[in-house]
């Protein structure tokens, strides 16, 4: 059986049970102050990041607003 | 003023100069040239001419815009005016638009930088002087770089730009060569300008600027309306010449600068013996622009202040330590260019976060915006900092800065993790006038060469070049100045220090010994192998040291530093520039003297002596030439591209960015296009079409600013709440709308995305054919060093294997169990080039290019950019390579 997965940034990541958007931006050191998070194309709210868990085969976008000096 | 800011108390009193030493100055002057001009009326941001200022010398003039009305002077110098004309409004803008198409008609095809009809052209932009939103006061400069021999671009703040304007006039051009030194000044309230012979002024901008501004301004109230273009003696000796533009800060009541740093125009401006121009200006307002709808501006101004206001403290803290806020994010994400790009962090990089310089360098509590209205106020400075070395050593002075590029480009890329040397470098670049990013990247290139054992201590007369010597670092410029020292060399940038260590550097074969008749040759340094410098992920765990030493990172006092928050013990990795200070040769009389042309067929190995106009300093020990593959070595690692230093951001992981580096008309200035997250981390561009049309958007919306007198920093350096609604939050759509408002506020045009695109893409597009027009222009001059696709070593590999392992098995297909590692760069070296290639492949089809880089007729046509000087440029290209249209339609091309 094939390693459960999700997507990050339209990459295959390894899924891990209880896993929420807060702490795969921790495991990513995705720190950056300004991001947008979407999971399935909807939205989530820097105030739900700790509470919401991700689920096998979901799909997390946590996108980097920064456009250079 | 409100309550919670300071006036800040400082201790400038060494170089403010005293009323008579400014009398006894000016009274030196001699006035060569005076010329008095009609009030203009300003109408919809343009006052419809430009002014021209030849400081003498023999040139033709024949293919520039005629003078609508001139005076000349003494020492052959000309002042007048030129019509803006509704063409120049129409296919150029303004700003860089503007200065371009004067320096397109100062040049040949086989100007140099230092010719007299090199043009430095000053235009600030239609919507420049707006008080109403944050970041408009930009001016735009352009001439031949000396780095590139090309048409170069580089933007700065400070109040000239709009003193200019307000004036009368949209654009400056300063053309000719003096034979003393002078000063313009233009008094816009008196409408009169004049040309004065200054024997007796400083050169350095931070003295400079202040005795220029006492000297103009009628009263203390009037240094606020006095501004200062200058540059500074490294200028002079060295290829990277910046010009520094002031303003008067009466909180900290002295004068300000900032940079327009890239390019080497400040070595132009030396060049043609100009010491400063002086603008002045009292009577800027909110309505100067005489803008056709005031509301929409300040509406717009008025969202974005709010913004600013609640948002920027929880996002960037720009109005804290300005741009300097991402030193330790491009750490954490493994850009933060380190040991010549070699790696992305450093376990000391918290010794030069931000925090650092917040707690006890930057003063905080001031609104430091460098024009009127910009509530970014991100110009941020370090105040009585005392410096330690140099002509100005236990001096205090006001360093502007520290911008993110000076601690990525004088700090972690030359090793230097001391936030005092990165500060006393950072005043040192810009008072004496030299440009802080090509520094750092060909300090680092220097450092490289030495610590590989390409050149040795003989070279650098004992000027230790390894990795983090702060003071080594200072000396270089110190040597600038007086055009004396190993710093002269470096000084003329990464691609002329390949050419001249090439000549020059080699080690003596065993054939050729005997022709040192005993002269003790400085033995050969064994090369300095840096350790290898592990990721960002050992960043988050600076307590666990023991992670490091695993890695191989064995430096106990680094990591006994780095535990903790043991941040008071920074200090340099050495303390003194030099090694030892070899004498200078005397010349071996058994060795010939060969000339220029010799060169290239002299064998390596063998001593010669030779000259070279570039760089005449030499130490007098004979010259060597390199072996080709140590020649090929630092093609390898050397950071430029079209002769111009990269910027201070890691793109070794960003395929769109190694292009938006490359492909950037004027050189590797990131100023055109990052895309590193949008590419590396956000994976938002997947496609060769995907990085391809962010490669055509960005550059082209960049390139708006520079037409219209802006600053890119408002755009995206704070977030709309309702930004991440937007179907393109990466655009940042509600402050483009801003944009388009006030455009349309000053000019009463209503803009769109496409319309705003094609606005830029003419410009952009001229600027291509220009440099085509000088001999660039073609993919293989877009083609990038090695290093800036991937790993070239084994320790840069090595570094991030897991990562690189990782990218063989899955993105090329190959297990990297058994493989060398020699092997594994090999290979995903060669995958990256071949990704490079197929990006620039796709860049070039957005943009309407030809597959080597030449911009097609049809792109012309549909740009209403057909001009017949633009055709005449690319038709023989497209002709060669078949790419010239046939059909009716274009027969009239044939005979442009």
């Amino acid at each position: 059986m094939s390693e459960p997965l999700i997507q990050l940034n339209n990459r295959p990541y390894p899924f891990k049970d209880g896993a929420t958007i807060a702490s795969l931006m921790a495991e990513n050191n995705y720190d950056f102050p300004s991001l947008i998070v979407k999971v399935n194309g909807s939205l989530v709210d820097e105030d739900s990041w700790h509470s919401t868990v991700i689920n096998v085969n979901d799909n997390v976008e946590i996108i980097h607003l920064f456009g250079g000096g | 003023m409100p309550e919670n800011v300071l006036k800040v108390e400082t201790e400038y009193s060494d170089h403010i100069p005293s009323r008579e030493e400014i009398a006894a100055m000016k009274a030196k002057h001699r006035v060569l040239a005076t010329y008095s001009y009609e009030p203009s009326t300003i109408e919809r941001g343009y006052n419809s001419r430009s002014l021209y200022i030849s400081v003498g010398g023999d040139y033709d003039t024949s293919e520039q815009d005629p003078l609508t009305s001139s005076a000349k002077g003494d020492n052959g110098v000309v002042i007048g005016e030129k019509a803006v004309t509704d063409l120049m409004k129409d296919k150029f803008t303004g700003g860089k638009g503007f200065d371009l198409y004067h320096l397109w008609k100062s040049v040949k095809e086989d100007t140099h930088w230092n010719a007299p009809e090199n043009n430095v052209v000053i235009s600030p932009g239609p919507l420049a002087g707006i008080t109403q939103y944050a970041g408009t006061g930009k001016s735009i400069v352009c001439s031949i770089s000396p780095l590139t021999g090309l048409p170069f671009d580089s933007n700065v703040g400070g109040f000239f730009g709009p003193f200019l304007k307000f004036s009368g006039f949209d654009a400056l051009e300063l053309q000719g060569k003096s034979d003393e030194e002078l000063i313009i000044f233009i008094d816009g309230n008196a409408h009169t300008i004049s040309v004065e012979t200054a024997p007796d002024e400083s050169i350095d901008s931070h003295i400079l600027c202040e005795q220029l501004t006492e000297m103009y301004a009628e009263n203390e109230a009037d240094k606020m309306n006095i501004s200062v273009v200058a540059s500074g003696r490294a200028a002079e000796h060295s290829y990277i010449g910046c010009l520094n533009f002031s303003f008067f800060d009466k909180r900290r009541n002295c004068v300000r600068i900032k940079q327009a740093g890239r390019g080497g125009i400040g070595a132009v401006f030396r060049h043609k013996k100009i010491k400063a121009v002086v603008a002045r200006y009292r009577g800027v307002h909110g309505d100067s622009n005489n803008p056709v709808n005031k509301k929409l501006i300040n509406d717009a101004g008025v969202r974005f202040h709010k913004q600013m206001a609640q948002l920027d403290t929880k996002q960037n803290n720009m109005r804290k330590i300005g741009t300097a806020n991402i030193i330790e994010v491009m750490d954490r994400y493994d850009l933060l260019p380190t040991h010549n790009f070699q790696y992305g962090a450093h376990p000391e990089t918290p010794k030069i976060s931000s925090k650092v310089y917040i707690e006890k360098y930057v003063t905080q509590n001031v609104p430091d915006g460098c024009w009127y209205g910009c509530s970014m106020s991100c110009a941020k400075a370090a105040d009585n900092f005392e410096l330690r070395t140099g002509a100005y050593k236990g001096s205090k002075v006001c360093v502007d800065g520290p911008e993110y590029e000076n601690a990525g480009g004088l700090g972690s890329n030359v090793g230097c993790f001391d936030p005092h040397w990165i500060l006393e470098a950072n005043f040192y670049c810009d008072t004496y006038g030299v440009d802080t990013i090509s520094h750092g990247t060909m300090t680092a290139f220097a450092q490289e060469c030495y610590q590989r054992g390409l050149y040795n201590l003989d070279d650098t007369e004992g000027l230790d070049m390894r990795w983090g010597n702060g003071y080594a670092l200072n000396e270089l410029m110190h040597q600038m100045v007086a055009g004396d020292g190993f710093g002269v060399i470096v000084g003329k940038g990464v691609r002329q220090q390949k050419r001249i260590f090439a000549e020059r550097f080699g080690k003596v074969a065993p054939e050729y010994e005997h022709m040192l008749e005993g002269q003790a040759w400085q033995s050969v340094e064994e090369p300095i192998i840096d350790k290898p410098i592990p990721t960002a992920h050992f960043n988050k765990h600076l307590v666990d040291c023991e992670a490091l030493k695993d890695f191989g990172y064995d430096d106990e006092k680094v990591l006994n530093e780095i535990k903790g928050t043991s941040l008071e013990n920074a200090g340099a990795n050495n303390d003194s520039a030099f090694i030892a200070h070899p004498k200078r040769w005397e010349k071996i009389p058994g060795i010939p003297t060969i000339s220029r042309e010799e060169i290239a067929d002299w064998p390596a190995g063998k001593p010669y002596y030779s000259d070279d106009p570039v760089c005449p300093y030499t130490n007098g020990r004979p010259w060597v030439k390199m072996t080709p593959e140590q020649v090929a070595e630092m093609e390898e690692f050397g950071m430029e591209n079209k002769g111009l230093e990269y910027s201070e951001y890691l793109m070794k992981e960003s395929l769109a960015q190694q292009g938006g580096y490359a492909l950037c008309n004027k050189g590797p200035q990131h100023d055109e296009a990052w895309l590193i997250f949008m590419d590396m981390v956000n994976n938002q561009i997947p496609t060769f079409e995907d990085k391809a049309e962010a490669l055509h958007y960005f550059p082209m919306f960049r390139t708006w600013f520079g037409l219209l007198g802006l600053c890119k920093l408002p755009w995206n350096d704070v977030t709309p709440v309702n930004n991440k609604n937007e179907a393109e939050p990466h655009k940042f759509p509600e402050h483009v709308q801003n944009y388009f408002d006030i455009y349309e506020g000053v000019t009463g045009f209503k803009h769109n995305e496409a319309s705003m695109v094609r606005q830029s893409e003419r410009v952009y597009t001229f600027q291509r054919v220009f440099i085509l027009r000088m001999g660039s222009g073609m993919r293989e001059h877009d083609m990038p060093p090695t290093r800036s696709l991937g790993p070239i070593s084994a320790r840069e590999y090595l570094s991030r294997e897991e990562r690189y392992d990782e990218q063989l098995l899955e993105k090329i297909g190959v297990n990297p169990a058994d493989m060398s590692t020699e092997k594994k760069i090999e290979v995903i070296m060669d995958y990256r080039k071949d990704q490079f290639r197929q990006l620039v492949d796709a860049v070039y089809k957005r943009r309407g290019w030809t597959p080597n880089g030449i911009v097609k007729l049809e792109k012309l046509i549909e740009l209403e950019m057909d001009l017949p000087e633009l055709v005449r440029i690319v038709r023989p290209h497209l002709k060669a390579e078949g790419y010239w249209p046939s059909g009716t339609e274009f027969a009239k091309y044939d005979s442009m």
